[in-house]
């Protein structure tokens, strides 16, 4: 089970012996490596430990909403809300985006045949320059400042330089976008033609372009609040108070769902692997992820800029927007449940990424599917704690599908197996957590709960709510806790010996990445790719496909 | 040949004209305004009619770009090229500082923006550096098939601007940072510092004599260690600001608070103690 053949002519294949300064990981090499898979580890690294405090934060955040009217934890609304702001700003671009785009720097060069990714210093100087601005955010964040305050109570250098830094965490986010890409598009070998790419390679495609077309309008909204605030005395955009709800799109649906897209892309591969069977209609799940990218696209749905008498849900575009997108998304999940139902018996015990990306493509499905209950206006949900609960379905579900790529294609970028036990675990905890703290908000929406929860603080909700949000609390200690141990277990693996006999495929994989050592050598294939006949190139051995991808008898 | 990058883009692109349209109508616009682009009649509201549409022509150009290079697919790569078999692709590429620099230089430039007018301009400065470095790089890759030729190239033309003005930079920074802790720690302070500091570097050199065969990566871990804390030292002594210093009448005698001793009660003076 190879494409690894005889050299063609067809993209020259790089020694593995060929010297390089990065053939240690010694501090000088991880800071000037331009190698892929290294930079894909360090973003991995990174985002995952940005993780855990983030979803700290949100755990704190839960204890305050369980008991607002006795707890004060942050002693002022404003300090609250900088917390509960952070929240949204840390999981969407210190944690989800840059652990998917950790994972594609290291796996998609891989996955399409390249020797390394387009651009490798752009690509190194996009983590370096993620990483020095996601700093920056959260010493924002930590000296007072923020995106903002409901009673313009923080330091205005502090949220200026927040602002400013959450341009650089962005461009960097972009640039690293930009190379990914590109790798697709330009760097595919012989034969690999688009519709042939593997599902998380088209996903981050389609992930990234909505991506950068939203980052565009992001910087743009951070501009005007960040030079409204620097002039003498600020208008109407830069005044504290308003600087959030011009950014609240990207944490609302649907942009929010545009950062799952990459979730369908991981199960894709994971589904495929585990049943052992090539993904049938393969056209239809490309269309179906190329679809959400249209979908899910929600830069142009902002709030703060609706004339005063319009409300969102009376606008039809967006209204078609969130009921397309969850019919997309229950489509591409009926072609994974039949895959999985058709070949039940090929899965046995599932490994943890197995269930991980199951689970994650679940919770996303939720997020689509709770998202049309929100956009349904006489259900009134619009500006309720239904929106929080989107969120956090589509996040944490992208989270988890996050984690189950890590464990997937550790071998690839760590040299290394995580545990499977502690992996099923960790994966069951963030499924049980996500339901725990995004179903509660959901229900406690219809209650009539209200989004802006920091306006509230201080008040007393309903009992009914007031338990919801306990439930939603413990949810939120179950999320941070099983990522943690996520996270340790990534850590622990790290710190072992690399396994030497690691098989170059453990898992019985149908894409280009598994035809490689584990790790991958420098230039990443031994042998020139042999010219790729399928979307599953590793099963043309063994039974060539047919022209609609199913396998010839 | 319509590729399918060309399908998906164009179709991106259709839909989001199209959306604009709809979203046009159903926010005020009259009946041709949103079809006109606002030449005759209005478009609704600005913002989102205005998005989609970019984002139609954004999706429209990508799917242009796509179909003028058959996707850049390899067999197409070969035959545009009039070779029999596909380019080789990209290559891996060297270790870099640059793009670390890069990255320094903007955020330097983020935190100068917001800080300090001094920190803004070394920002840019380290930009720019990195810039002009990265594009020297860029031309060295393509300049022969053999990347020891090209980095050989590289360096012959490189190395002889960038050892001494690194050096300058260097010594710059070290003079600097190391004058701004001496003049915001005590007068006896600053002396200790400048033991402590003549010791490292002294010993440092003695044992790099003896153990010529440390470690690389240990010894360029230090020596980046060392730079960071005295360039540390040195922005926490400008935040510090200098210890008070009392001129006297003539302006030639001064004395410092803290010292337990002034020149208008002991008539002890700093001058003349070096």
């Amino acid at each position: 089970m190879t494409t690894i053949e005889a050299p063609t002519e067809t993209h020259e294949a790089i020694s593995p012996d060929a010297s390089t300064p990065d053939a240690d990981d010694g501090l000088l090499s991880l800071l000037t490596t331009t190698d892929h898979k290294m930079l894909g580890m360090m973003y991995v690294r990174l985002s995952m430990l940005f993780g855990v405090a983030i979803l700290g934060i949100g755990a704190v955040v839960g204890i305050e909403r369980s008991q607002p009217d006795s707890i004060d934890l942050f002693g002022s609304v404003d300090q609250f809300f900088q917390a509960w702001t952070a929240y949204r700003v840390g999981l969407v671009f210190l944690v989800v985006v840059p652990l998917f785009l950790g994972l594609a720097t290291a796996i998609v060069p891989l996955q399409v045949g390249s020797p390394a990714i387009a651009f490798p210093r752009a690509a190194a100087l996009g983590f370096w320059c993620w990483t020095l601005g996601a700093g920056i955010v959260l010493a924002g964040f930590a000296i007072d400042g923020g995106v903002g305050t409901p009673f313009d109570r923080s330091d205005s250098e502090a949220v200026a330089l927040t602002l400013a830094a959450l341009v650089l965490t962005v461009i960097g986010l972009g640039l690293s976008t930009v190379c990914v890409v590109t790798t697709v598009i330009a760097l595919r070998p012989e034969g690999m033609y688009l519709d042939r790419v593997p599902v998380f390679a088209w996903s981050m495609v389609i992930a990234g372009v909505t991506w950068l077309v939203a980052f565009g309008v992001f910087i743009g909204n951070l501009v005007l609040a960040y030079v409204d605030l620097r002039g003498r005395a600020p208008v109407l955009y830069g005044q504290e108070q308003n600087i959030f709800g011009q950014i609240q799109w990207m944490f609302a649906a649907p942009q929010v769902l545009a950062f799952a897209i990459p979730a369908f892309g991981i199960a894709g591969d994971a589904i495929a692997t585990s049943t052992n069977q090539r993904q049938p209609r393969y056209g239809v799940l490309l269309g179906g992820i190329g679809a959400l990218g249209v979908l899910t696209f929600g830069a142009w749905a902002q709030r703060a800029f609706q004339p005063s008498n319009q409300n969102l849900t009376e606008n039809g575009v967006y209204v078609a927007q969130g009921i397309l997108t969850a019919l997309a998304m229950l489509v591409i999940l009926g072609g994974f449940a039949s895959a999985i139902v058709g070949s039940i018996r090929n899965i046995g015990r599932p490994n943890a990424w197995f269930i991980g990306a199951v689970a994650g493509l679940l919770m996303v499905t939720i997020a689509g599917d709770a998202n049309v209950l929100r956009v349904i206006e006489p259900l009134d949900l619009i500006d309720t704690s239904a929106e929080t609960s989107v969120m956090n379905y589509a996040l944490i579900g992208a989270l988890i599908a996050g984690v189950a790529g890590v464990y997937y294609w550790a071998p690839k970028f760590l040299g290394r197996k995580l545990s499977g036990g502690v992996g099923s675990l960790a994966m069951l905890g963030l499924l049980g957590g996500t339901i725990a703290l995004a179903l509660p908000d959901l229900i406690s929406g219809f209650l009539g709960e209200g989004q802006p929860e920091f306006v509230l603080l201080g008040y007393e909700p309903e009992s009914s709510v007031e338990s919801l949000n306990v439930i939603a609390m413990i949810g939120a200690f179950v999320v941070a806790g099983a990522f943690a141990l996520a996270f340790l277990d990534m850590l622990a693996a790290s710190a072992r010996s690399s396994e030497v006999d690691l098989a170059d495929d453990p898992w019985g994989g149908q894409t280009l990445e598994w035809a490689t050592t584990s790790p991958p050598p420098l230039g990443n294939f031994a042998a020139p790719v042999a010219t790729v006949r399928s979307p599953q190139p590793l099963l043309d051995d063994e039974a060539p496909a047919t022209d609609d991808g199913t396998e010839a008898n | 040949m319509l590729t399918t990058g060309f399908k998906t883009f164009f179709g991106w692109a259709l839909l989001a004209v199209f959306a604009s349209l709809v979203y046009g109508w159903v926010s005020g616009g009259g009946g041709v305004g949103p079809l006109s682009l606002g030449w005759k009649g209005g478009v609704g509201d600005h913002a989102g009619y205005g998005i989609l549409l970019w984002g139609g022509v954004i999706f429209g150009a990508l799917g242009a770009l796509l179909v003028s290079f058959r996707d850049a697919d390899a067999e197409a790569a070969a035959h545009h090229r009039g070779m029999n078999s596909a380019p080789a692709g990209q290559r891996p590429l060297d270790a870099s500082y640059w793009p670390l620099v890069a990255a320094l230089g903007a955020a330097t430039t983020v935190v100068g923006l917001v800080v300090s007018q001094i920190l803004f301009v070394v920002g840019i400065v380290l930009c720019g550096a990195a810039a002009f470095e990265w594009a020297t790089y860029a031309w060295a890759d393509m300049a022969t098939g053999d990347p020891d030729a090209n980095r050989e190239l590289r360096n012959r033309i490189m190395l002889p601007m960038e050892v001494p003005m690194l050096g300058f930079a260097a010594i710059g920074v070290i003079v600097v940072s190391v004058s701004r802790i001496f003049l915001a720690v005590s007068a006896n302070g600053a002396v200790l510092v400048a033991i402590v500091v003549a010791s490292l570097i002294f010993f440092g050199a003695v044992l790099l004599n003896f153990k010529p065969d440390l470690p690389k990566n240990l010894v360029a871990g230090v020596a980046m260690l060392g730079l960071v804390g005295v360039l540390g030292g040195g922005i926490w002594g400008i935040a510090a600001g200098e210890r008070d210093f009392h001129h006297g009448e003539e302006g030639e005698e001064h004395s410092e608070e803290g010292e337990g001793h002034s020149d208008e009660g002991e008539g002890h003076s700093d001058e003349g103690e070096g």
